[in-house]
């Protein structure tokens, strides 16, 4: 078996709320290594993993997409005492460098925290003792202000350990501490970032997506559904609102100047997405929307689409360049996906010169030829699916 | 809904097996689990299964046995005609039509790549190749001609027996090479009449199983595009899969006895199509002339909705057909063959193909699907 130590970081902040913040963490890394056979405690200010050695990589790699984790490391637990200390740290040390990749490290250091402060030795006193056993096993002179090498000593109440592997975990907030956001997922690029960003930040995500059919294809829905899988490595089990969209679609393009179509769809897009979010308990609507990315995300264009919602509407990617969001996706794992060459409603029917300062009162113009847009925008709740994505690390639980 | 409930109208991509090749399979899988090459009783017996596979495949398309090699689809049939009846070339002049395949369009681009030139005779607007104008493109140096038999979009019948020995005329040491893939058992397979020297057919396209093919030779076989064993007179390397052309011959054997009755039947079917269609979608346009068409493949236009959707809204009523040629319905790239014919662009195409199961009711229920498509989804 092997230990890992996990690390939080902004909980602190929390005051009275802690106990819950570490709860949700606890919760996010159980659901991770809980396939693997993993055990996972808390301690102070800190979750222990403990977990079968054939696992070491998988957890790692599970590890770095739980949310709240600023950083985890295997350790090797120690008995209180300072020779085992030294002896345990010569290993680590050692360890460290057989498994060093490129060169080898110039230098090291030893870093101690003591918190239990039963611990007869004082933290630089446990350092500089410590610090001799390694240097004399490794050979390697200290650097205290740059060490290639850091290996820590750790001496809580509870547990002794020290280690030389520390791993950067994703930051944010514990998984699903925000609470439920409902976010209009597309097959493009942006929205899937939009959501890992949001929950990044403790967002339950609640995707819901629009389709369609015939215009557009299965596949276009195979390919929500991956993203759906995808964000769920990071967010957990969620179940995806597909709704259709095709009648509306096509009652805009017969009824309304074609100019105004995107942003009319999109307005559809968002009453509907609020009313189901409100039937769903989600406490804000999200988009992927990027200022001026494109003609519907002007200022002007926001601001028509956004006066039909009254939820609070999250556009996490509001500044970034397309670049920076084409990064980001790329590393979560939702770009490939997202560049799939298929067909989605938002790409459909969209004219050549659409309009970029749509008022509020054009707009409203524009519906009036729609009927009841709030009753549209009801029927496509009342007639939408529901697809169960399950858990991409307890295949059992899923159902998709 | 279940796959039992579907209309099937896609023949011209993939028919079901028969029973005839189904049946033939299974008693080759069982009897002659052998590889044919293998010196064994285990690998003769694979070796004579498939002596008489072959001798019964020969026999339906009326060709020496020696004459016929197999391959693994028409695809790789036309590649070995093409490029194979080339190797070691370094130039010359090559004829083919707009109309083709993908598959002899791909290989003749290579011919061209490696500093063969190329002509490509454009079909007329009835989706028809005029044998004089094909013929005309013929010179001293023309080294190959390739033209299909039936075009797998728009059921036109090509002139080969004009187009084919006009080109033997001008250029009497030309190879000619003749997609027959969608005609198998459809019309009359007359390589000789048609001056002929290479054929290249396909098993699933006839009931047969997918993967298997055949390429009719000259007395001069092409050379092989890879090497390997002495399999198919060495000029087709690799152990012939058994089981796969007892299917294809069982296959083409009983359509070829069935093909008066099938053809009948595909007539009876496509008019109830065509008069359906008159009545219910007065607006759309059947792509190929008539008069040109053989019954099975029949190509629709409309306006109002891309190929994509009319192919997805029609699998709502339960009804599926393809969007142009399944090898490049995913594409949604404009179909070649139509943008040679001069279809008009904004226009949405369907390929609607029978197969012996099919009733004129089915035709009939594929109008009333495109009908109610056009109807809820079409935008003017």
């Amino acid at each position: 078996m092997m230990q890992f130590i996990l690390r939080y970081g902004e909980l602190f902040l929390k005051g009275g709320n802690r106990p819950f913040f570490e709860r949700c963490l606890v919760d996010g890394v159980r659901r991770v290594v809980r396939s693997l056979g993993g055990r996972v405690q808390r301690l102070h200010g800190r979750v222990v993993v403990e977990i079968s050695d054939e696992h070491e990589v998988e957890v790692r790699e599970r590890l770095a997409h739980v949310f709240g984790l600023m950083s985890f490391s295997r350790v090797t637990l120690v008995e209180p005492e300072i020779e085992a200390l030294c002896v345990a740290a010569v290993a680590e040390a050692q360890g460290a460098l057989q498994d060093w990749e490129g060169e080898g490290p110039r230098t090291f250091k030893v870093e101690t925290r003591r918190s239990d402060k039963r611990f007869p030795m004082k933290s630089p006193d446990i350092s500089r003792q410590v610090g001799t056993a390694v240097g004399r096993a490794i050979d390697l002179p200290v650097d205290l202000s740059h060490p290639e090498l850091r290996v820590e000593v750790e001496i809580g109440s509870q547990r002794t350990f020290v280690t030389t592997r520390r791993y950067p975990g994703p930051g944010g907030l514990p998984e699903g501490s925000a609470g439920p956001v409902q976010l209009l997922l597309s097959g493009g690029i942006d929205s899937p970032v939009a959501g890992y960003l949001l929950a990044k930040r403790g967002c339950i995500l609640l995707p819901t997506t629009f389709e369609s059919p015939p215009y557009t294809g299965e596949d276009a829905r195979e390919k929500v559904i991956d993203l759906c899988g995808q964000l769920a490595r990071y967010a957990g089990p969620m179940r995806l609102r597909i709704m259709r969209f095709t009648e509306v679609q096509l009652e805009i393009q017969r009824r309304c100047p074609p100019r105004m179509a995107v942003v009319l769809y999109r307005r559809m897009m968002l009453r509907a997405a609020q009313r189901a979010a409100q039937m769903e308990g989600a406490l804000a609507v999200a988009t992927g929307d990027s200022l001026g990315q494109v003609a519907s995300q002007t200022l002007e264009n926001l601001s028509t689409i956004s006066e039909v919602a009254t939820l609070p509407i999250l556009r996490p990617l509001v500044t970034f360049d397309k670049a920076e969001t084409i990064t980001l996706a790329g590393r979560i794992g939702t770009f490939d996906i997202s560049i799939r060459p298929h067909v989605d409603c938002c790409s459909l029917f969209v004219p050549d010169h659409p309009e970029i300062h749509a008022s509020s009162e054009a707009a409203q113009k524009a519906e009036a030829k729609l009927g009841d847009p709030d009753a549209l925008a009801q029927e496509m709740v009342d007639t939408s699916e529901v697809v169960e994505i399950g858990d991409p690390y307890n295949k059992s639980t899923s159902s998709s | 809904m279940s796959e039992g409930e579907i209309i099937y109208l896609d023949h011209a991509a993939a028919t079901p097996l028969v029973p005839e090749a189904a049946a033939a399979m299974a008693d080759a899988y069982r009897d002659a689990p052998g590889n044919p090459s293998a010196m064994g009783r285990w690998g003769r017996a694979a070796a004579r299964v498939l002596r008489q596979a072959r001798e019964r495949l020969a026999h339906v398309v009326g060709v020496h046995p020696d004459r016929l090699l197999f391959t693994s689809g028409g695809t790789e049939s036309i590649g070995l005609a093409v490029l194979g009846s080339l190797q070691g070339r370094a130039g010359g002049h090559v004829i083919t039509s707009a109309l083709e395949h993908p598959a002899v369009l791909g290989s003749v681009r290579m011919l061209e790549q490696r500093g063969f030139e190329v002509t490509r005779v454009p079909p007329e607007r009835t989706g028809v190749v005029d044998p004089s104008r094909f013929a005309a493109a013929a010179r001293s140096d023309t080294v190959l001609a390739c033209l299909m038999h039936v075009n797998n979009e728009l059921g036109t019948i090509q002139p080969l027996e004009a187009a084919l020995a006009g080109v033997k005329e001008r250029a009497p040491r030309c190879l000619t090479v003749v997609d027959a893939v969608q005609s198998l058992t459809r019309l009359a397979l007359e390589p000789d009449r048609w001056s002929a020297d290479l054929v290249a057919l396909s098993g699933h396209k006839i009931g047969g199983p997918r993967g298997v093919g055949a390429l009719i030779t000259a007395k001069r076989r092409p050379e092989k595009l890879f090497g390997g064993g002495d399999q198919e007179w060495g000029v087709r390397p690799g152990t012939q899969n058994v089981p796969g052309v007892v299917g294809f011959a069982a296959a083409a054997d009983h359509g070829e006895q069935t093909r008066p009755q099938r053809a009948a039947r595909a007539s009876e079917v496509a008019d109830a199509f065509l008069k359906e269609l008159a009545e219910r979608v007065p607006g759309a346009q059947v792509n190929g002339a008539a008069e040109a068409r053989m019954p099975w493949i029949l190509n629709v236009s409309v306006a109002g909705l891309p190929s994509e959707a009319l192919v997805r809204g029609m699998e709502e009523h339960g009804v599926c057909v393809s969007a142009g040629a399944a090898c490049h319905a995913r594409s949604q790239k404009p179909s070649h063959v139509l943008e040679s014919i001069g279809v008009a662009s904004h226009l949405g195409t369907v390929r609607v193909s029978f197969g012996a199961s099919n009733t004129p009711d089915h035709a009939r229920r594929a109008v009333e699907a495109l009908a109610l498509t056009l109807q809820r989804y079409a935008l003017p």
